[in-house]
């Protein structure tokens, strides 16, 4: 069984079928009918080998059948039937419905009793076997339901699978509503789109959400209505899920139970959305919180240190100029120069960071090759390669990679000089792109101490710095790395190289290729003749 | 290579802070600096005094500086050097197609601020001797002899693909400038091909592989990510 959820998947058990309707009740009749002309006929064929009580039983191997699968009013015409096939074609005299000793009055009487206490047991049985089965249905729909709606914590996402299960289950419309703070009361789903209530209707889905009890069709609350309401307790308040019950059975049969089981179940349901919302708010809110915290003591410290030595350098050369000596005043200047950039740097992280957070970054993924971003990664910290060169391994499955070239080249430099800072010999630093089905995998591997042991993971966290090594950062590098790749539906990890040194893993799912990227030559292109 | 010395700079920029560090390093290398505070001025300055050079700061007062890009490009081939707090790919990529020549983004260093300038400079000296248009390109390793269809690197002949000749001769006659993918794509290819980014990238590396030492790590042919590229020449 597919496990779709939201009440797509048919139900094992098919919701009970209903006997009293008059067309299976002709049935009934007709069964009757045929099975004893069926059984005469034998007998009649057979009946000089029969004696008269052998007679007497075959007739109730019709009864016992039909009562059996068509209920007591069935087997009662089917005795009444044999009584009088019985009497017409075989008690003396023959071909009339007189009778001429009374012995048989008696067997009458006990064929009849005998059809009539069988079609009683038979329906008893049947009683008996329809409840099994509603309880069956009952429980499988409940069950349903509970496991759709644990699927998800959105409490408007709830509300339509519970009525995507009501209108299925009841074979109609439903929806719910919810009272509002004000008073008023709001529409959260409904199934099917169009499935609207009246101005009266919500009348009385406004009084069942004051009143948390059941209005509509059914009950002895406005009994008139096309739809019954339900209420789904939720805290304090209510809500109302209407129901436009198509199968009219179900009201008919007495199966209240379900609908109020559902009504539960549905509560339930409703009240946990309501909860896990209250519980995520409070979490997102602690987390911004948190964020802003670090944020501020972040920009506190980390700008004020450079600034504090630019206005420094500055004051100094412009109050103790005569003071100072050429070499002195070439420091200062250059002070100011390096801390500028260092406030830069951070300045654009924090920029970065917020409009990635803030979702103002919209991708525009393109097909350039990784070469491509690689070099020009390089090229953006060729002050603080000190030299070093990078080992540049691409699989040639790889031509391309289809990324945001302007975010995925920050990455790269974000890798890059967290490993320029940190690896001792910045020639050892290696990139391996390689192909794997629908995917590109990126990995970034260096000699220097690796990561601590049980940071692999918070390293990537915002304002989270290497330890104890005296790096200066912003601790938003990999955070933005982090970001980046999540952006593109990728994932990045860092791991321990065994023989020492990090490594950062970067796997991304990518496109097909597309067909044209190896334009023809001569296409739109004159041979000779130049631009411009 | 011919530095224009006293040549006349328009500062077109309204933060009197960033005005006055222009002036002074500029006038310390004895250009001759105007200023204006916001468009309407820098259009009479423009027609006035026609500068050299317009340092065109994009967030005016008074109006978007890509407009005032668009109008002046329209009856003069006057250099224009963007310099803009706004980091952002797409404004740089806006500038340059509505015609500036060049684009910094602040902070920049004075270093930086000159090279452009003598980049703009030497570049308005070769559009206006046209006559030299088949003369050889040299930079330095690499050297093209448009004459003769050639081009060389350290000595040694590179065979090139029409398209890849081509693409090699656009970026080497534009020395220094940057070039967006739609300018580049539309001088190669031609007006209907200004989509095709990824073809570009994928010749740009063929022809890495041929006239770098290392392609991943390129010394003449520079990107310029998510604006387009720019032929090293200094």
């Amino acid at each position: 069984m597919d496990d779709a959820v939201d009440g797509q998947t048919p139900y094992n058990v098919r919701p009970p079928q209903v006997v009293a309707s008059s067309y299976a009740a002709w049935i009934g009749y007709a069964a009757a009918m045929l099975s004893v002309a069926v059984t005469t006929l034998l007998v009649f064929w057979w009946r000089a080998h029969l004696t008269p009580p052998d007679l007497v039983m075959l007739y109730l191997l019709p009864i016992m059948a039909v009562a059996y699968r068509f209920g007591q009013g069935a087997s009662l015409l089917t005795s009444a039937l044999s009584v009088a096939a019985y009497d017409f074609f075989f008690v003396h005299p023959y071909f009339t419905f007189l009778v001429s000793d009374s012995q048989y009055i008696l067997t009458f009487t006990i064929l009849f009793v005998v059809g009539w206490v069988i079609g009683g047991l038979m329906n008893r049985i049947r009683g008996q076997e329809q409840e099994a089965r509603d309880r069956e249905f009952q429980t499988e729909v409940l069950f349903r339901l509970g496991r759709d709606v644990m699927t998800t914590l959105d409490d408007a996402e709830v509300a339509r699978i519970i009525t995507r299960h009501a209108a299925r289950l009841f074979v109609g419309e439903a929806g719910i509503w919810i009272e509002e703070d004000h008073g008023g009361v709001r529409l959260a789903a409904v199934t099917p789109d169009y499935f609207r209530l009246s101005e009266h209707g919500m009348v009385v889905v406004r009084w069942c959400c004051d009143n948390g009890q059941s209005a509509g069709r059914g009950t002895e609350l406005f009994p008139d209505e096309a739809f019954t309401v339900l209420p789904i307790a939720m805290g304090e308040r209510f809500g109302a899920l209407a129901v436009r019950i198509g199968d009219a059975t179900i009201l008919k049969q007495g199966r209240w139970g379900l609908l109020e089981a559902f009504s539960r179940q549905a509560s339930l349901a409703m009240d946990r959305a309501r909860l896990g919302e209250e519980a995520r708010s409070a979490a997102v809110r602690v987390q911004a919180e948190a964020m802003r915290a670090s944020l501020l003591s972040m920009a506190s410290h980390d700008l004020r240190t450079p600034l504090a030595a630019i206005t420094g350098a500055g004051t100094a050369l412009r109050d103790d100029d005569a003071r100072l000596d050429p070499l002195q005043q070439a420091e200062l200047v250059e002070t100011i120069c390096t801390e500028a950039e260092r406030m830069e740097r951070l300045i654009t992280n924090l920029l970065d960071m917020v409009r990635l957070e803030s979702g103002a970054t919209r991708l525009r993924q393109e097909w350039i090759p990784f070469e491509e971003l690689a070099g020009s990664a390089l090229m953006r910290l060729e002050k603080q390669s000190r030299g070093g060169r990078v080992l540049l391994d691409v699989d040639d499955k790889v031509p391309m990679v289809y990324v945001d070239p302007v975010l995925f080249e920050q990455v790269l430099v974000n890798l890059l000089d967290n490993a320029f800072k940190h690896a001792r010999m910045a020639e050892l630093i290696s990139w391996r792109v390689r192909a794997d089905r629908n995917r590109v995998i990126i990995r970034m591997a260096d000699r220097g101490p690796g990561i601590p042991i049980g940071q692999e993971e918070r390293i990537f966290e915002k304002f989270v710095r290497g330890e104890g090594n005296g790096v200066p950062g912003s601790g938003l590098g990999l955070a933005i790395c982090r970001g980046v790749v999540e952006a593109h539906q990728g994932t990045i990890r860092a791991l321990n190289r065994a023989g020492g040194g990090a490594e950062f893993r970067i796997e991304l799912p990518q496109p097909p290729i597309p067909l044209d990227l190896y334009p023809d030559e001569r296409e739109g292109c004159p041979d000779e003749g130049e631009g411009s | 290579m011919t530095q224009a010395m006293g040549a006349r700079i328009l500062v077109v920029e309204d933060e009197p802070q960033m005005r006055r560090f222009l002036r002074t390093a500029l006038s310390a290398r004895a250009f001759e600096v105007i200023e204006a505070i916001n468009a309407r001025e820098a259009r009479l300055a423009v027609t006035s005094h026609p500068p050299e050079i317009v340092l065109l700061d994009l967030g005016l007062p008074d109006g978007d500086g890509i407009d005032f890009t668009r109008e002046v490009r329209a009856w003069s081939l006057v250099p224009i050097i963007v310099i803009s707090a706004r980091g952002r790919e797409d404004d740089k990529v806006a500038a340059l197609d509505a015609g500036a020549d060049d684009y910094l983004t602040k902070p920049f260093g004075v270093n930086e601020l000159l090279a452009r300038i003598r980049v703009a400079l030497r570049h308005v000296a070769r559009l206006s001797n046209g006559a030299q248009r088949e003369s050889v390109v040299k930079i330095g390793a690499l050297l093209i002899d448009p004459e003769r269809r050639e081009v060389r690197i350290d000595g040694q002949l590179v065979t090139l693909t029409p398209i890849e000749y081509r693409l090699l001769l656009l970026m080497a006659r534009n020395a220094g400038r940057v070039l967006t993918h739609q300018q580049i794509l539309k001088e190669v290819w031609g007006p209907h091909y200004t989509h095709q980014t990824h073809t570009l990238r994928v010749f740009m590396a063929q022809l890495r592989r041929k006239v770098e030492v290392d392609p991943a790590q390129p010394r003449l042919l520079m990107t310029e990510m998510g604006v387009g590229y720019r032929m090293r020449d200094e």
